[in-house]
């Protein structure tokens, strides 16, 4: 614990840093075809703020030219190129991972602030935000009086645009628009919203983006922001955040901005594709690298001499796989095939996943069996039989694969995966178990067994564990120090007190 | 009479006399019992060597296979015998024991009816010095003495051959059971398989009370008899080779099996360094004043 604290307070360790993160992977893929003009391609490229944070950007393109311009805070890039003929792609992938944000706004505050010369672009009246139209003005009245509290009006203001009749995405909507047909989808909602607080002399301003989220997307979603004091406090009357904004909202753009912007007539199309992972913040492993105090150091020693990253994690994660074991075999009274076997097939599933790997395990397990029962009237010597056994679940498990593969599910085809010396453990201890116990007993440690693996999978895979981990290897110490602690404690295991019910809680305890 | 709710939160609390795994393990099995002297009872030609050298009465050995090379002297061995145990050395709850009752044929019959021919018999004795008994660390085949039960209480039969198995601690005995097969147990004695656990009182030999898979009885499940409150005609033979056993081995904490034979009395069949809790619920009583050093006599609620 010293250490720890050490760690975070010298070492220059965050906690904050050990907050698993939902990382996205995002690739954004532009398709055109030239004519023989000159050719030009836009689009609004994200800017790291407190809140989130972009890695990895990469870019990749058929067109000569790239440039970035920055303006309004907005980062736009431009791909060009003179003389284009035939079909051309442009690829942008990026990481980025962001907080959840919340404000919390002081009730006190009344509306309007005085506008500051500096907020007067965020107050402005366009075609599509007609802040000075006497219907939005009327109603922005009615609902954010002048000299009301801010908050309240707010209020109002987002439950009337969620009141709003949600359309999905059918281009743009103008703030007049939504108001007049009571209905809008995102844009016309944040743009209605942003027009009302105009017209109250609140500074507010469009926000243009991605919901992020696994998949495919072509939508990009418009929420809005407003300003309060020095902070620009988002809300969401689309999904009904307010003055909040989840983690996975990715802002592109600020302002009345169109995300894409390109030649006329060149086919333009283009598809997002998001992927999620959890994971550890990358600054986490960069920060202080040349301290020799900082372990994520060693972690950088590792890597260079190609190690992954992942393969440490795993390795680090055993002393505390071998943790739930020892609880649940001294503690709790379970049985399993071998004693940290379930470790190791439960490092196998990580291929494969919790529950495919489960199905696996237990077809196996009702397969050795059958295989044992079929090959019984042989009268084989037990190695032998042994080996017999161990090919049939090769195939077996060959066979899964196979199947997995065909019908295009990713995991049970990575069953193919696992490590052979676990399937040949499993096998040996099954067959010992089916001789020495019986059917009965050996079902029941089967299905022990798998529980033990589940538990083994859900604390070895659950990230919070894994960057604990990670950041502080000296908590292997505090393992070993419970360990110690429970090899000498001999209280009784939980299904002890089950077994000697009669004995410990029954009336006819403590005869002459 | 203790009020349910406090005798729970009493137990809960670790207020009890039972003895769990954790507590034999580190308590009694580790502290008395060195693990160098494990294969004297784990291994039971080792133990029987000790035991007759005694003068302690075990089953006789008829002959010992240690290696593939001499199983084809099994016929010639066994060819006069219409009834012997085989077993091996370093098995562990009774199994690999193969009883043979009468001689069928060129073969002869097991206990449970079974025919075995020359061939059979050979690969099960082939089995057990590859192992398969034995966690596959190679071992030996025991051919012994088949034992025929003597009636413990008067003229009781049972499936398999009841033993009694007696826990001393530091040479002194400190509680019993016997346990007694059942059809269900396949003529094994161990409770696990379906035999019946049946306490004794250690100063009169009285049966107490009797277990089976967990439920309590007083008659034997096959219908053969009264189990509870029968007096044990042998007991006090059975608790002088208890001591005498126990004496004879350097290990503080020990299960002994003793089983009484028609013709030679009171014998003992093995010797465990691990033995099981569940004699504690056949005699409904922790062991527990056993790990803290004072007398198991307990005071009646």
């Amino acid at each position: 614990m010293g250490l720890i604290l050490f760690k975070t307070t010298k070492g220059g360790y965050s906690l904050d840093s050990l907050v698993p993160v939902h990382i996205y992977d995002i690739g954004l893929d532009m398709t055109f075809t030239g004519y023989g003009d000159t050719l030009r391609v836009e689009t609004y490229l994200p800017v790291p703020d407190d809140r989130f944070t972009i890695e990895d950007e990469r870019r990749l393109s058929d067109l000569p030219l790239y440039a970035e311009h920055r303006e309004h805070g907005n980062r736009l890039g431009v791909w060009s190129g003179p003389d284009q003929m035939g079909p051309g792609t442009i690829h942008i992938n990026y990481r980025a991972y962001a907080k959840a944000f919340r404000y919390r706004i002081d009730p006190a505050i009344k509306i309007p602030g005085p506008p500051a010369a500096e907020n007067l672009p965020f107050l402005e009246v366009t075609k599509t935000i007609q802040a000075r139209d006497p219907e939005i003005r009327t109603l922005a009245a009615s609902l954010a009086p002048t000299g009301g509290s801010l908050l309240v009006a707010l209020h109002r203001i987002q439950d009337y645009c969620m009141g709003l009749t949600g359309v999905s995405f059918k281009g743009t909507t103008d703030a007049l628009t939504a108001l007049r047909l009571g209905e809008a989808s995102c844009n016309g909602k944040s743009r209605l919203f942003v027009a009302m607080c105009r017209s109250q002399g609140i500074p507010a301003r469009l926000v243009g983006g991605l919901i992020l989220e696994a998949g495919k997307k072509r939508t990009s979603h418009q929420w809005l922001e407003v300003l309060i004091g020095p902070y620009w406090v988002p809300f969401c009357p689309t999904n009904g955040h307010f003055a909040s904004i989840p983690s996975n909202y990715l802002p592109l753009y600020y302002g009345d901005e169109v995300l894409f912007r390109h030649s006329r007539d060149i086919n333009f199309n283009y598809g997002f594709t998001i992927s999620r992972r959890d994971g550890i913040r990358a600054e986490l492993l960069q920060q202080g690298l040349h301290d020799p105090l900082n372990l994520m150091s060693v972690w950088d020693t590792f890597r260079k001499a190609g190690i992954p990253f992942e393969l440490l994690k795993v390795l680090l994660m055993i002393p505390l796989g071998t943790l739930v074991l020892v609880i649940l075999r001294n503690v709790v009274g379970l049985q399993t095939f071998g004693t940290f076997l379930p470790i190791l097939i439960a490092i196998a599933f990580r291929q494969t996943g919790l529950y495919w790997g489960l199905l696996a395990f237990v077809v196996l397990i009702l397969l050795l069996f059958l295989v044992r029962q079929a090959i019984r009237p042989l009268g084989l010597l037990h190695i032998p039989q042994m080996a017999i056994m161990l090919s049939f679940s090769v195939v077996f498990i060959l066979t899964l694969g196979a199947i997995g593969a065909r019908h295009g599910f990713i995991n049970l085809a990575s069953v193919s995966l696992f490590p052979i010396a676990i399937m040949a453990i499993t096998t040996e201890r099954f067959s010992l178990m089916i001789e020495e116990e019986g059917f009965r007993r050996t079902t029941e440690i089967t299905l022990m067994t798998a529980f033990g693996i589940a538990c083994c999978y859900w604390i070895m895979n659950a990230m919070a564990f894994q960057i604990l981990f990670l950041t502080f290897p000296e908590l292997v110490l505090v393992v070993l120090a419970l360990n110690i602690w429970l090899g000498r404690w001999i209280g009784m295991r939980v299904m002890e007190f089950w077994r000697f019910r009669h004995l410990l809680f029954g009336q006819g305890g403590g005869h002459a | 009479m203790l009020d349910p709710v406090r005798r729970a939160t009493k137990v809960l609390l670790g207020v009890h006399d039972v003895v769990g795994i954790n507590a034999r393990n580190r308590t009694l099995i580790y502290r008395d019992n060195p693990r160098r002297h494990y294969p004297l009872a784990d291994d039971k030609l080792r133990t029987k060597e000790i035991l007759q050298s005694e003068d302690i009465p075990v089953p006789r050995t008829i002959c010992t296979f240690s290696w593939m090379h001499e199983l084809p002297g099994i016929e010639t061995a066994l060819r006069d015998f219409s009834e012997f145990v085989v077993k091996p050395s370093q098995g562990k709850a009774g199994n690999g024991i193969l009883v043979i009752v009468d001689r069928k044929d060129d073969g002869w019959l097991d206990a449970g009816g079974a025919a075995w021919n020359l061939d059979a018999v050979t690969r099960h004795i082939g089995d057990i010095i590859f192992g398969n008994y034995a966690h596959g660390l190679s071992d030996r085949a025991i051919i012994e003495e088949r034992l025929v039960q003597a009636p413990l209480f008067g003229e009781d039969l049972y499936p398999g051959l009841p033993d009694i198995r007696v826990i001393t601690h530091h040479g002194r005995e400190v509680m019993a059971m016997l346990r007694v097969p059942t059809s269900k147990s396949g003529g094994k004695a161990n409770l696990h398989q379906g035999a019946v656990g049946v306490g004794i009182d250690l100063d009169t030999g009285l049966t107490t009370f009797a277990c089976h898979h967990g439920r309590f009885i007083t008659d034997h499940p096959d219908g053969l008899g009264r189990l509870t409150a029968m007096r044990l005609a042998a007991w006090p033979a059975v608790v002088d080779m208890a001591r005498r056993t126990a004496a004879a081995l350097p290990l503080g904490y020990l299960g002994i099996d003793i089983s009484i034979d028609r013709r030679r009395g009171p014998l003992v069949l093995e010797v465990n360094v691990r033995p099981g809790l569940e004699i504690q619920n056949a005699n409904l009583c922790g062991l527990e004043q056993l790990v803290t050093g004072t007398t198991l006599r307990k005071v009646a609620p």
